[in-house]
């Protein structure tokens, strides 16, 4: 089964930036919180998914929590992409298991190992 | 040091705009002779609010290259700056104890669109070959409050940093 990462931002501009660092991967999207964790619970095959913080309906920390509380997702690994640096949200979302986390505007090299290294 | 919110807000936003509209493509500098030649087309509006603070971001971008040269992701792209400001004057003022939530942001289209002077603190303008972008920021203080040196920061992640736990 192909390894499928998942990018969630409510900006397309985001989202186009993220499919194009991360070339030879295939690469799903949702626009926002509650469509990422749909998409994560209806699906076996996404083993990555970069997430962003603040999007209408559900936001990012909402949605750690939501598929964190699933055993079918506890292979999946999660970065927080964001614009937020506080270190009350990184240890929020680390004590929720998160991987990683990046700031805004993101190196498209460093992205990309990221994603090398989590879903090796 | 004792530090007036209102003051810091507005360093705070200068310094934030400057360094986002230098990450972007095409590049925007500080255009000091802008503020009677700016003609704004669109505009991302964010809203913030916390216990202390509460005001408004807004990001106004302008020039047909600019519009043509980003297609239709012209306004979501605007989007995303107002987006993108928020939280960096977001984690400048968590230095200093105080922090907000702040909404997606909202767009504005428009035939030269502005923004009255009493309504915003802080008007900035900016350049760059193609186009033209304004910043503008407001702040209400909700109760009293002074901004003290934090003795001893902990580490947050800069912006364009990677961190894997």
């Amino acid at each position: 089964m192909n390894k499928k990462i998942l990018v969630i931002d409510d900006s397309t501009t985001v989202r186009r930036e993220v499919v194009n660092a991360l070339s030879g991967f295939e690469v799903l999207e949702a626009v926002d919180g509650l469509e990422g964790a749909e998409l994560i619970e209806s699906r076996a095959d996404i083993s990555l998914a970069i997430c962003d913080i603040n999007m209408p309906k559900m936001n990012g920390i909402e949605m750690l929590e939501r598929v964190r509380g699933k055993q079918a997702n506890e292979n999946l690994k999660i970065i927080m992409l964001t614009t937020e640096g506080q270190p009350g949200m990184i240890k929020k979302a680390k004590q929720l298991g998160a991987k990683g986390w990046v700031v805004k505007p993101f190196k498209p090299e460093q992205l990309c190992a990221a994603a090398k290294k989590l879903t090796a | 040091m004792a530090r007036e919110v209102e003051a810091y807000f507005a360093e705070s936003v200068r310094a934030s705009a400057d360094a986002l509209l230098a990450t972007t493509n095409p590049t925007f500098r500080f255009d000091a002779e802008g503020s009677d030649t700016v003609v704004i087309d669109s505009a991302g509006v964010v809203g913030f609010v916390g216990a202390e603070l509460r005001g408004m971001f807004i990001v106004g971008v302008g020039g047909q290259s600019l519009r043509a040269m980003r297609a239709e992701l012209y306004d979501d792209w605007i989007g995303e700056l107002a987006n993108q400001l928020a939280g960096r004057v977001k984690n400048q003022l968590w230095r200093f104890g105080l922090t907000y939530h702040f909404t997606p942001p909202i767009m504005l289209r428009g035939d030269r669109l502005a923004v009255a002077a009493q309504e915003a603190q802080l008007c900035v303008s900016y350049s760059c070959a193609s186009g033209q972008c304004r910043v503008w920021a407001s702040l209400e203080v909700l109760r009293p409050v002074a901004l003290a040196e934090p003795e001893e920061a902990e580490a947050g992640v800069a912006e364009g940093d990677l961190v894997l736990f």
